[in-house]
């Protein structure tokens, strides 16, 4: 029911919110939060529970009643206590059978017997049993249904940085604020309520003066300009170096600050006692935000379970509010003196001290509350059967212990101890510009509170570097203890439950401890307790509690689990938010894209994997690209290779140690293949090195590898501190690949270079220009003919390719991509890393070895590879042929036809396996290169390969290269 | 640096990416304005142990520390990249002096000269804090960073280099990054209002 106007309350009557839950129609005001507009229009089953379906309505109000999970056509696991009403709303609540009020899956509790605790682990023990246990649980489990066709909700992340971040905006976050404000400090403060003030807006008691201190406070906090506040924002997890992530309504911020204050609070947690989930028995917290934010009256007739001041201030709460309290059973006894449990007495309400309820009673099928029994409390925390007494009620109000919200803390590495005083465990030792206040600290009471967020705000603007002549102010001891060290009353008949997530009843623990896992981390994972959507909020201090009397051991000896981020729930949607994955292009993208080509990522590269003609298809495009370089000439884009410069007098050298061969004998002028190992000699890397000046070597690396060369060399030369410099220029330089027998000739129009063979012989290096571009080109020869690599500093590189296909537009010039390039190489014979070697690969199997110079000095994998020669060999690469009757190069494929990693099979033992395989075009057979075992690698051997489909077809170990063996066609000119 | 600054085929890094015009678009007031910088201005790079003494031979300043940088008089910049490592804005006559010097390279001992085929942009605008925010997550605006402070950070994933001239922002990344760099930015700098992009003047 709603009441007339509160004053603080925190809905529009003038904005009236139309919605519909589960079928029927309602209204609420804008402010309201989807289960107090429930509450207001009397809806007092909100929810079902995971596993008993149990009827389920508010419990906490705190942002963390998981029990309360709606749909709507948009979104799944709208959580009713946080979640704004928004008008137009059609809501469905996750995880019933026929809706929330006549849930089919009910009946799951009368089968509670035969799900005992660790259900899960016993369902599976039998092989057997596992797919029908997993059918079942699958249609049962769930929470929501995800309708696939809904467009994607796009959440940007963004990121956000200040000096202090102030987690909580109640009294003590305030002052924290307020007064690193003060000192100078940029501070943001978050919560993840609609509005500041935390308890202070709500537990007020009967006396609502006090929300003009609050009141005060916050206009303060709102005329500091260094303070930002963001309500509706959780601090979700703490990460290392305090970065934070907050979660709004829209998006996930990720903020930096330099000093971070928690002051979450904490959780009031529900009282154990049989029944305690029926609809209308709810926390005092719950029943104040009820009353004093969203101007519901929470029930009509309540009894009320306290064992704090707190709880007497919901008393009288409920009591300003015209609810009727019949009586108060106080845990406590003697019970210290409080001026809240005065004013109740006042009153003329019935309080009980030394008295709990029993257990509750259900009417219309456990959907609403229609009473409760009190007994005695006995020493021993069990209730005194013999003193029942039943009360009738609507609503209970539970305010007997509290948990601190703790988790940023821990994730924070704070090391946490126990205060007897206030029955939770507190800061012991905080990280550095970490700082705790407010009842997080321990610190229950509004003015110690206050004290205590100062103290902490100063500290930590101190922390950042904002020093203050006033005196830091100490904290009084607490006045009283918030909670009770064992608000749980054992019942033979059950149903009391510590975790609501997963209906966990006292008994459940027990047996979990008398099966062996009695430790907290295995009772955690056999009982389930606090791995539902609250994370175990309302319940890991009572199940703390349950174990440190099982075992006899104190809170602190038993410990608690790790928190984990997020601690909160977060959308997937804001965890999908826009992510970047960058993209590297060569300054020729567009004229590729116009020519046909077709993408292929190489890391983070596009390279064009070959160029789509009208009409062929994608094997016919590449191998008429590589039949052109063959017989006219073409033309690739090779502006990925890393392209290093090393330059001083100790260049040579530099380079003489990591690469294992020899280039302190390179001539100026000239480029020398270059292999690259690790120290274990491994083949990590290679390319070609020029010799540009006595000085001065410019060398290219693998594409994929440019970044990590670049990397370990320059940390190689930090270590060895020799005389020269490293330079990468990869991205400044573009490059092509002109190669054909019709290269030289395209060339020689656009360049006055002497390009005859004597002038610029093969493996020759020359600044030339071309078509009015200063270039570098070499004479290298990787798909096996007559070519030359150009490179142009990469403003040119589209201007080079344009030159070049227009001059070389009467000789057929096509370009050719990666795959054709491909193609071509092992036509010739040429490895690549990567492909025909893997993490293992020594120079020797790769054929390699004639490239180590193990005269020399020193190089890196040189002592690795010393060791390995006096090694047998196990593998070593070679070439094959297949002749496939009937395949030629019209054929895209053909059954028989082996593939990449195909395994070469002897005597049903693995003896090899193939690193590349083609149809060449040029030679009309199947060719390729295979790891074998040393006795399979004499020419003629045949190989029986086993194809994917298992067929055992045959190949022929041949001589490589399969093409121009002489190397005759980059010779021609000079010969 | 090298004899090409004044050749007529040069090509932006930026004009690849899909939403580059080599039309001004957008409105003059926008929220957000992006202005390719990559061929307006003439630009070296060196680094090495000679590195501070060949610029200081040439009259330019040399900023002290390592992620700092000099304005000059002419409207150019030296930005001090690390401890020996140098970007030179300026006039194409001072670098053109500065190449000549350094090559061949390894004429000069402990001078290693940098080719800088850099995408340069320049940010700039009313929700330029806004778009940061979503690109970057290094606080380009904490009060302790000095005005001449010269960032080497990531953004949108590239590495780049930023630093503050007035209210713009300039950046440079590699240019291979551009058209990346520049689709990325211009698709986020629309979720914070509108959008100016500038050509290379």
């Amino acid at each position: 029911m709603r009441l007339p106007p509160q004053h603080g309350e925190w809905i529009d009557r003038a904005s009236v919110l139309p919605f519909r839950f589960e079928g029927q129609s309602f209204s609420g005001f804008a402010g309201d939060r989807i289960s107090a507009a429930l509450w207001a229009a009397d809806e007092r089953v909100l929810g079902r529970s995971f596993k008993y379906h149990r009827a389920r309505g508010v419990l906490t109000l705190a942002n963390h009643d998981i029990n309360v999970m709606l749909q709507t056509s948009q979104a799944m696991n709208i959580r009713g206590d946080v979640e704004a009403l928004v008008a137009g709303m059609d809501l469905h609540v996750v995880n019933t059978a026929g809706g929330v009020h006549s849930d089919r899956n009910r009946f799951m509790g009368l089968l509670a017997r035969f799900l005992p605790v660790g259900f899960y682990y016993k369902a599976f023990h039998t092989k057997l049993l596992f797919p029908l246990w997993e059918r079942v649980i699958r249609d049962f489990s769930g929470l929501g249904k995800l309708d696939v066709n809904k467009p994607a909700l796009h959440t940007p992340k963004r990121y956000d940085f200040c000096d202090v971040l102030v987690i909580g905006a109640g009294v003590s976050g305030l002052q924290a604020a307020l007064h690193a404000a003060r000192l100078g400090a940029q501070v943001v403060v978050v919560d993840e309520n609609a509005r500041s003030g935390g308890s202070a807006s709500y537990q007020l008691g009967a006396d609502t003066s006090s929300l003009e201190a609050l009141h005060q406070l916050q206009a303060a906090v709102a005329a500091q300009p260094l303070i930002r506040l963001l309500t509706d924002t959780v601090a979700a997890g703490y990460y290392a170096d305090h970065w934070v992530a907050l979660v709004d309504t829209q998006r996930m911020t990720k903020l930096r600050a330099k000093a971070v204050v928690v002051a979450s609070g904490a959780f009031e947690l529900p009282a154990v006692f049989r029944h305690n989930d029926i609809p209308g028995i709810m926390t005092g917290g719950a029943a104040q935000r009820l009353i004093n934010r969203y101007a519901v009256r929470p029930m009509h007739t309540a009894v009320a379970l306290v064992a704090n001041s707190e709880g007497f201030t919901a008393v009288l709460d409920a009591l300003r509010a015209g609810v009727k309290v019949a009586a108060v059973a106080d845990m406590r006894s003697p019970v210290p003196a409080c001026v809240a449990r005065d004013a109740v007495c006042a009153a003329g309400v019935r309080v009980l001290d030394g008295w709990v309820i029993y257990e509750a009673h259900a009417g219309d099928s456990g959907r609403k509350l229609t009473g409760v029994t009190l007994a005695r409390l006995m020493a021993d925390g069990q209730a005194d059967t013999s003193t029942q007494e039943p009360i009738a009620c609507d609503g209970v109000i539970m305010s007997v212990s509290y948990a601190p919200a703790s988790n940023l803390l821990y994730q924070a590495g704070t090391s946490m101890g126990w205060s007897d005083a206030v029955q939770q465990f507190v800061p012991a030792k905080l990280p550095a510009g970490i700082f705790a206040c407010g009842r997080v600290n321990g610190v229950y009471d509004n003015a110690a509170k206050a004290l205590d967020g100062q103290r902490a705000g100063m500290l930590a603007a101190a922390h950042c570097g904002f020093a203050s002549l006033e005196e830091v102010p100490s904290v009084p001891e607490p006045l009283h203890c918030p909670s009770h060290p064992w608000p749980i009353v054992a019942h033979p008949q059950g149903k009391n439950f510590v975790d609501f997530d997963e209906d966990l009843q006292l008994k459940d623990f027990y047996n979990a401890a008398q099966e062996g896992y009695d430790n907290i981390e295995l009772m955690k994972r056999y009982t389930t307790n606090g791995m539902g959507p609250s994370q175990g909020k309302h319940s890991n201090m009572t199940a703390l509690r349950v174990l440190a009397r099982i075992t006899g051991k104190t809170p602190i000896e038993v410990g608690t689990t790790t928190a984990r981020p997020f601690f909160h729930p977060v959308p997937i949607s804001h965890l999908a938010g826009r992510g970047f994955t960058p993209e590297r292009h060569t300054p020729m993208r567009a004229l590729h894209t116009q020519a046909g080509a077709v993408w292929m990522a190489a890391g983070m590269w596009l390279r064009p994997e070959y160029y789509a003609v009208a009409g062929r298809s994608r094997m016919q495009c590449i191998r008429e690209e590589a039949m052109n370089v063959r017989q006219g000439v073409g033309i690739i884009d090779v502006g990925t290779l890393g392209k290093l410069e090393v330059i001083g007098p100790q260049a040579a050298e530099f380079l003489e140690r990591v690469y294992i061969s020899r280039y302190a004998n390179l001539a100026v002028g000239m480029t020398r293949y270059a292999v690259m190992c690790d120290e274990s000699g491994v083949v990590i890397d290679d390319g070609v090195v020029a010799r540009l000046g006595e000085q001065h070597f410019y060398f290219t690396t693998t594409t994929s590898g440019a970044a990590t060369v670049y990397r370990e060399l320059s940390r190689l030369n930090t270590m060895w501190r020799m005389d020269c410099g490293i330079v990468n220029h990869t991205g400044a330089f573009a490059g092509v690949n002109l190669a054909g027998p019709q290269a030289r000739q395209l060339l020689a129009t656009l360049t006055a270079a002497d390009l005859d063979g004597s002038a610029f012989p093969y493996l020759g290096v020359r600044a030339i220009e071309v078509a009015g571009i200063t270039a570098r080109a070499m004479r290298v020869g990787f798909v096996g003919e007559w070519g030359y690599e150009i490179h142009v500093p990469s403003e040119h590189g589209a201007a080079l390719w344009q030159a070049l296909m227009q001059a070389g537009g009467h000789l057929g010039i096509r370009p050719f991509g990666v795959e054709a390039q491909r193609l071509l190489r092992l036509e010739k014979g040429h490895i690549i890393i990567g492909q025909d070697t893997d993490g293992l690969t020594v120079p020797r199997e790769a054929g390699l070895g004639w490239a180590a110079k193990f005269d020399k000095p020193f190089f890196i994998g040189q002592r690795s590879l010393q060791a390995i020669a006096k090694q047998p060999q196990k593998q070593t690469l070679v070439g094959f042929t297949m002749d496939i009757p009937g395949m030629d190069a019209s054929q895209d494929s053909h059954p028989d036809m082996p593939c990449e990693s195909h395994l070469v099979i002897v005597d049903g033992e693995i003896r090899g396996r193939i690193t590349s395989v083609a149809f060449s075009p040029a030679l009309s057979k199947v060719i390729g290169m295979v790891y074998v075992t040393p006795a399979l690698s004499a020419v003629g051997t045949p190989l029986p390969l086993r194809l994917t489909n298992g067929k055992m077809v045959h190949a022929q170990v041949v001589a490589l290269p399969f093409y121009d063996a002489t190397g005759a066609r980059q010779k021609e000119a000079s010969a | 640096m090298n004899t090409l600054t004044q050749a007529p085929q040069r090509a932006s890094p930026f004009a690849l990416a899909q939403h580059w015009s080599a039309q001004d678009t957008g409105p003059a007031a926008a929220d957000l304005t992006l202005t390719d910088r990559s061929l307006q201005t003439a630009r070296w790079g060196c680094k090495g142990p000679a590195a501070p003494q060949l610029l200081a031979q040439h009259g330019l300043p040399v900023p002290p520390e390592y992620n700092r940088y000099c304005e000059l008089a002419t409207g150019g910049l030296v930005a001090r990249l690390g401890v020996t490592e140098f970007l030179i804005e300026a006039d194409a006559a001072t670098l053109v002096s500065l190449h000549d010097a350094a090559m061949p390279a390894g004429r000069v001992h402990g001078l290693y000269p940098v080719l800088r085929q850099d995408a340069a942009l320049q940010l700039e605008g009313p929700a330029l804090h806004t778009l940061l925010r979503q690109v970057c997550s290094v606080d380009l605006q904490a009060r302790e960073n000095p005005p001449d402070a010269v960032f080497l950070t990531t953004m949108v994933g590239v590495g780049v280099t930023l630093l503050w001239r007035g209210n713009a922002l300039l950046l440079w990344a590699d240019g291979t990054m551009g058209s990346y760099l520049w689709d990325t930015l211009a698709e986020v700098a629309r979720d914070c209002g509108s959008l100016r992009m500038r050509p290379a003047p």
